[in-house]
């Protein structure tokens, strides 16, 4: 699966990232700190620089850590940001005869991480 | 493209599958969760927001500026296209995601012209802007094409050996493409939304190109429409998960863009195109101002997944496309588009913003000149109408009663105790409709003893679809005087049946569904199929196959919903696709069967296939039935 969901409760998350590492072992990785996830619409994650782009957008695995579940998507567009972004999958496409790729342009894979 | 060469295309069928596949996947994932509840509450939030698009603007731009965004108003795609080249300055690669917005105006046509490299960034407009074509469908541009086209184009252009393989094609793409984002000297996208409390530009994608064409670069353009606004972002939700539905079958796409302020190195500008969107929304065309785009109706139109969008030869295209270039296109001309659409109204339960789109093309054609070969036989068809005021005689009508007594030609009515009339209609005058147009008659003798024979000719359904209103206007005048003493009128014909149900509601009623009520149970001998036809896909008529149901057991048809191509006239305007639609009807089944339909136009149509022994009037043949 190109887009999964872990829970780290079980785990010190530390670990758990060098695990994640391990298995992608010669892709490049980003971990990313989301403002928090809503259910359907994913991880909700601020860009402040070119950089937080940089890293969510062009490594091969994006891991986001998800410690606020955000009860809406209201709630989400409530708070203060100039730019943001809801990620919910990694980037994928399906405009050659309808089949399915993923990482077309950015993150190959995607992985979040519910955080307690 | 001609006619000829859009039937003959080999790309056709690459957009029937592709198409296919995208509308069963839409109704699963409407069916399964729910989406249907969100359109009233996205439908009231996008109409309260358009009749407040000027205030919400100001709102929202006040905002924008404060927070160091520059905002353009523009009149005209000519204007927006000069502010965006003045604003770009030197840059000389542009990396630009997917937007018709930007098509509309040929945004990338003009910054070429100045010698800048523009790079589209979506995979599919990639793929056609290597190919020079315009985009063939409103969120997959590049359906038209297989993968074999897409590498031989790649493997010529790029001097590559790729094999006709979707993962190594996309995987080329994504090196090529990679190089340009992070080198690029501006970038363009287009917004899905503007929200004016607070002000907050929406933009939906699955690639990620939208999120690197507009971050990494130092400049951003983000272009939309004056159409696009919304007030607050309280509730956008729910119109982007219709809008991702609609257009890809999926609730929420991988990436949902929002933009408020620009990063530390950015510039930002925000181009809002007029461009005739203002008179569209002021017209009587209004509701056509509600389309987000999605494309749901063409995906599902019985026309575009047989021809493609290059058939339309414009930016925007089907019936929706038809309403679009009348007032945004480049000549304002949509006369040939127009006529492309079959009014079927097969698209409206597929529009996520209820836009009567069929009615509203039928009302844009008003303004377009027909072919004589149309225009002579409605002509007729209204003359004839007038002719038969006052007339007594039996027309053929199988009715054993004494005409005099039972036959109601006249317009002007007079009372009668009767609360049930029959409405026979134009249709049935057809010289090929002789054995159906005996057979109501004699229904209605036996089973409607008591009911009234209107034969008054033609209900104005045809002069309405082909934009004659003032024909049709005239025509639905007298037939509501005739109707008036009335309590129910029963129509054999279906067409007529929904045109005039939506206007003068429940007394209209389809007479195959009464009659299902009061014969007994057919047992056929070898299978009956049903043939849906196109105006019973809304409203009450959705529910003939059941009415029918009671009394035969139909066998299952693959085909039973898919369009016959007939469209009244279409077959005639449209000829050869026509019958590619018709086409789609034949497979499946052999042998002795029967086909049963309730629209004259349709029997007609699929007797050119199946021949007239095998398809049978819903009424007529449930009356031979009876016999046997």
């Amino acid at each position: 699966m190109a887009t999964e969901w872990h829970q780290a409760l079980k785990y010190q998350l530390d670990d758990f990232l060098e695990e994640l590492k391990d298995r992608f072992h010669g892709q490049s990785i980003s971990i990313i700190e989301s403002v928090g996830f809503v259910p359907g619409a994913g991880a909700f994650v601020s860009i402040e620089h070119r950089s937080d782009a940089e890293e969510l957008f062009l490594s091969e695995v994006v891991i986001i850590l998800c410690r606020i579940q955000l009860d809406t998507y209201e709630v989400a567009l409530a708070g203060e940001f100039g730019q943001a972004c809801f990620v919910s999958a990694e980037s994928k496409t399906a405009d050659i005869e309808k089949k399915l790729i993923s990482g077309v342009h950015g993150p190959k894979e995607c992985v979040f991480v519910e955080v307690q | 493209m001609g006619q000829r060469s859009a039937f003959l295309s080999k790309f056709n069928e690459n957009v029937f599958k592709a198409t296919n596949l995208t509308v069963q996947k839409r109704e699963k994932l409407f069916r399964e969760h729910g989406l249907d509840s969100l359109r009233e509450n996205a439908q009231a939030k996008r109409a309260v927001s358009l009749e407040n698009a000027d205030a919400l603007w100001k709102i929202s731009a006040e905002q924008f500026r404060n927070n160091g965004i520059e905002v353009f108003f523009a009149e005209t795609a000519a204007s927006a296209n000069k502010f965006i080249s003045d604003r770009m300055g030197d840059a000389k690669l542009i990396v630009k995601g997917k937007s018709l917005t930007t098509e509309e105006m040929e945004l990338r046509q003009v910054l070429e012209e100045e010698g800048r490299e523009v790079v589209e960034t979506d995979l599919g407009e990639w793929i056609i802007q290597q190919r020079k074509e315009l985009p063939s469908h409103f969120t997959a541009p590049a359906i038209h094409l297989s993968a074999s086209d897409v590498a031989q184009m790649i493997n010529r252009k790029f001097g590559e050996n790729l094999p006709a393989d979707a993962h190594a094609l996309t995987a080329f793409a994504r090196r090529h493409l990679r190089e340009k984002f992070r080198k690029a000297d501006a970038g363009i996208i287009g917004a899905n939304a503007v929200c004016a409390k607070p002000a907050t530009v929406l933009s939906v994608s699955n690639e990620g190109n939208v999120s690197l064409s507009s971050r990494l670069p130092e400049k951003l353009f983000i272009v939309t429409g004056w159409d696009r606004i919304y007030d607050s972002v309280d509730g956008i939700e729910g119109v982007q998960r219709l809008l991702s539905a609609s257009a890809t079958a999926q609730e929420y796409t991988s990436y949902i863009d929002f933009f408020r302020k620009p990063l530390p190195h950015q510039q930002v500008f925000l181009i809002v195109l007029d461009n005739g969107r203002k008179t569209l929304m002021e017209s009587q065309f209004s509701e056509g101002a509600r389309c987000i785009r999605c494309g749901a109706c063409l995906n599902i139109c019985p026309v575009y997944e047989e021809v493609g969008g290059h058939t339309f030869g414009k930016v925007y295209h089907g019936g929706i496309g038809a309403l679009l270039t009348e007032f945004t296109g480049k000549d304002r001309d949509a006369s040939e588009i127009a006529s492309y659409c079959l009014r079927c109204k097969t698209c409206e339960p597929a529009c996520p913003m209820g836009i009567p789109i069929a009615d509203l093309v039928a009302r844009l054609s008003d303004s377009h000149s027909l072919p004589f070969y149309l225009s002579l036989p409605l002509w007729m068809l209204g003359r004839r109408v007038d002719a038969t005021r006052g007339r007594q005689k039996d027309q053929g009508i199988g009715d054993s009663r004494p005409s005099s007594v039972t036959h109601h030609s006249s317009p002007v009515t007079h009372h009668s105790s009767r609360s049930v009339a029959v409405f026979i209609g134009c249709a049935f005058r057809n010289p090929l409709m002789k054995k159906e147009r005996k057979g109501i008659g004699l229904t209605v003798s036996r089973f409607f003893p008591d009911a009234r024979i209107l034969d008054s000719g033609c209900c104005g359904m045809p002069h309405f679809y082909k934009g004659q209103l003032t024909a049709a206007n005239d025509r639905l005048e007298i037939i509501e005087k005739m109707f008036e003493p009335f309590e129910t009128v029963l129509l054999p014909c279906s067409s007529g049946f929904a045109y005039l149900r939506e206007r003068f509601g429940k007394k209209i009623q389809l007479m195959s569904m009464v009659l299902a009520e009061k014969v007994s149970k057919v047992d056929s001998s070898s299978p009956v199929y049903y043939h849906q036809p196109c105006h019973l896909k809304t409203g009450p008529g959705t529910k003939e196959k059941a009415s029918l149901n009671q009394v035969i057991t139909f066998s299952s048809w693959e085909n039973e919903n898919s369009c016959c191509g007939s469209g009244g006239t279409y077959f005639v305007q449209h000829p050869l696709v026509s019958r590619k639609i018709l086409s789609r009807k034949e497979p499946g089944m052999d042998g002795n069967f029967t086909i049963v339909t309730s629209c004259p136009s349709c029997l007609l149509q699929l007797r050119r296939v199946f021949g007239k022994d095998r398809v049978k009037h819903s009424v007529s043949w449930l009356l031979n039935q009876q016999d046997k």
